[in-house]
């Protein structure tokens, strides 16, 4: 038999199968559901309850209300009672009201296990990759037969196999490594694919940081991705509170690769992805903004513990450019806590900083701070099409949130490295 | 079960080219109409004549990344109720293949549908994963869509499946 990927392995070992072969479809049990206020009772409630069936397991279903919490609509705030009405009726164990954004929180509680694989009613849901478990995003009628059963259906998908050799440089994060890539392989470049990310550069990244290239692994339209498990996921687990009960999956030698990129990072400038597209991608030394008004720190990607602490290192004693906003939310409360705790969040706001809530919030379009027209921003978010951040004629870069923190002292998209040594 | 005994599936072909946008298949604008209505609108981006001329049981055929863009579910639901009884493409967007599955509406790859021209009468027999050209006389290869996913197409889509296995325990 020849060599299997490990996404083949785990999908094989969820539909209790020797092994599969590509484009095969198969059913396979899933590990955890992931939904969200926005794709979730509101647009499923109904035909869910129509069918009078339960819920598969309760334990492995989380529902969050993060995207249009706090609303600052009349209509977000339908949306959120109905989600929390669902959550009373159904007498959900895992609901969480405000707590953080999903794909964080499902890490952070010990739902992502490695081998495993995850549905959500969210594009990134890929996240999981950074855990070795394979995250899978579906609609909210699919999410009906997920929840009803426990079960989904999957085209064995192909692997693309990203390699980042060399030591990270300083001033360069995940972000930097996953927006160079997305130059290179496009919006779209990896359609039902795997992106299966590897190499020393990313194996010397942390759990989270690692979670920045899974998380926008859904910008090339991937499936899902992956990235191997090691003792540093190890460790995010048993803190997460996941001692056992999974079994990691790793790509045999001889398997084959719809396709294999390398890179050098060892001259790696941080990078940054310009309006309107997430591909329009250039190092930061070729990219004059002209004065922004807001720096955003904030989201799913881009404001884990790892970007607070790299927004940190830069901004720590310098203060947010006259005619700048500086916003940050942090991905979760936990992680907000820990900021703070450890004395992360603190330098942040001394600098300017306004403290926003631990939810999706700008980064769909809502809640408070939007970009206004003709504004100009930098985000450590994942996309930046036009209207994503609120109007339509703002414009947004893309940045780590160790360049989004540069970016708010210089009042201009500018380079992190200037302020580290 | 629809069609005939054997499953199979035929209609005439309406021939699109490559990167076919849900966009293009169903505009924005009409995304909150019930199904009826948005079978009116459906191609309109790309061909507003489409929806008056397709027949029950045509054939829509797609060259490569059929339904990329938004993951609007509106944009297979439109096709459906238009009658359209199969979509035959080289390739599909991912959420556009789930979805149209989801709402009971049959997806074939086939990477040889670029041979298949405007008007030809093709026979389809997704669990087979054949295609014939009964106008060229010529038999393409698709990918076969197995017998459980097809339950749930003809059952049309996921919920009135699970209704029917809820039903018949
Ligand atoms: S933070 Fe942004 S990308 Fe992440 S789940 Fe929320 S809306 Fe989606």
């Amino acid at each position: 038999m020849a060599g299997q990927t490990a996404a083949q392995k785990i999908i094989a070992r969820a539909s209790g199968r020797e092994s599969v072969g590509i484009g095969e479809i198969v059913w396979a049990k899933v590990d955890a559901q992931l939904m969200h206020d926005n794709q979730g009772p509101y647009r499923m409630g109904k035909d869910f309850k129509s069918l009078g069936l339960p819920i598969w397991d309760k334990n492995k279903f989380v529902l969050t209300a993060d995207h249009h919490n706090p609303p600052t609509k009349d209509a977000q705030t339908k949306v959120l009672n109905i989600t929390r009405d669902f959550a009373r009726e159904q007498e959900l164990p895992h609901f969480y009201d405000g707590e953080g954004i999903c794909h964080i929180l499902m890490a952070e509680r010990g739902f992502v296990r490695p081998g495993g694989i995850l549905t959500g009613t969210d594009s990134h849901t890929t996240n999981a990759g950074a855990l070795g478990a394979m995250g899978i995003a579906v609609g909210p009628t699919e999410s009906i037969g997920v929840l009803t059963t426990g079960e989904v259906w999957l085209r064995v998908p192909e692997t693309i196999r990203i390699d980042f050799n060399g030591k990270m440089p300083l001033g360069t994060w995940g972000k930097d490594l996953v927006l160079l890539a997305l130059k290179d392989i496009g919006l779209d470049g990896a359609d039902y694919q795997v992106l299966e990310w590897g190499g020393e550069a990313v194996m010397s990244l942390s759990v989270e940081d690692r979670m920045t290239l899974t998380n926008m692994s859904t910008e090339f339209a991937a499936k899902s991705a992956l990235i191997e498990v090691d003792e540093k996921t190890e460790a995010y687990l048993r803190e997460a509170g996941v001692e056992d009960g999974w079994e990691a999956q790793t790509t045999d030698p001889d398997a084959a690769y719809a396709a294999r990129h390398d890179y050098d990072v060892s001259n790696l400038s941080p990078q940054i992805a310009c309006p309107h597209r997430m591909d329009n991608v250039f190092p930061v030394e070729e990219v004059d903004s002209g004065p922004i008004q807001r720096a955003h720190i904030g989201s799913c990607t881009g404001a884990k513990l790892a970007d607070l602490r790299a927004a940190a290192s830069v901004i720590k004693g310098r203060k947010v450019a006259l005619g700048t906003q500086l916003l940050i939310a942090p991905a979760s409360k936990a992680i907000m806590n820990k900021a703070w705790e450890e004395g992360t969040l603190g330098p942040i706001i001394e600098a300017g900083g306004v403290l926003l809530p631990t939810t999706c919030g700008i980064c769909t379009g809502t809640g408070l701070g939007q970009f206004g027209p003709g504004e100009v921003g930098i985000s450590s978010a994942n996309r930046n099409y036009k209207g994503r951040m609120g109007s339509i004629d703002a414009s947004i870069y893309l940045g780590s949130a160790a360049t989004v923190a540069a970016s708010a002292v210089k009042g201009e998209v500018a380079d992190p490295r200037e302020f580290l040594t | 079960m629809s069609g005939t005994a054997a499953g199979t599936l035929e209609g005439n072909a309406w021939v699109f080219g490559d990167n076919i946008d849900t966009g293009f298949i169903m505009p924005g604008t009409y995304g909150s109409l019930p199904d009826e209505e948005l079978a009116q609108h459906v191609m309109s981006g790309i061909d507003p004549e489409f929806a008056g001329k397709v027949q029950p049981g045509d054939i829509v055929v797609g060259g490569k990344m059929f339904g990329c863009g938004s993951s609007r579910e509106t944009a297979p639901r439109g096709l459906k109720f238009a009658g359209v009884g199969v979509i035959i493409a080289q390739s599909f967007a991912r959420t556009f293949f789930r979805n149209a599955i989801s709402i009971g509406l049959p997806v074939l790859i086939c990477p040889e549908a670029g041979a298949i021209e405007q008007g030809d009468r093709l026979r389809a027999d997704p669990i087979a994963g054949e295609i014939e050209n009964l106008t060229q006389g010529k038999l393409l290869q698709s990918e076969s869509l197995p017998d459980h996913l097809m339950e749930m197409v003809r059952a049309g889509g996921l919920v009135p499946y699970l209704r029917e296995r809820q039903q018949n325990k």
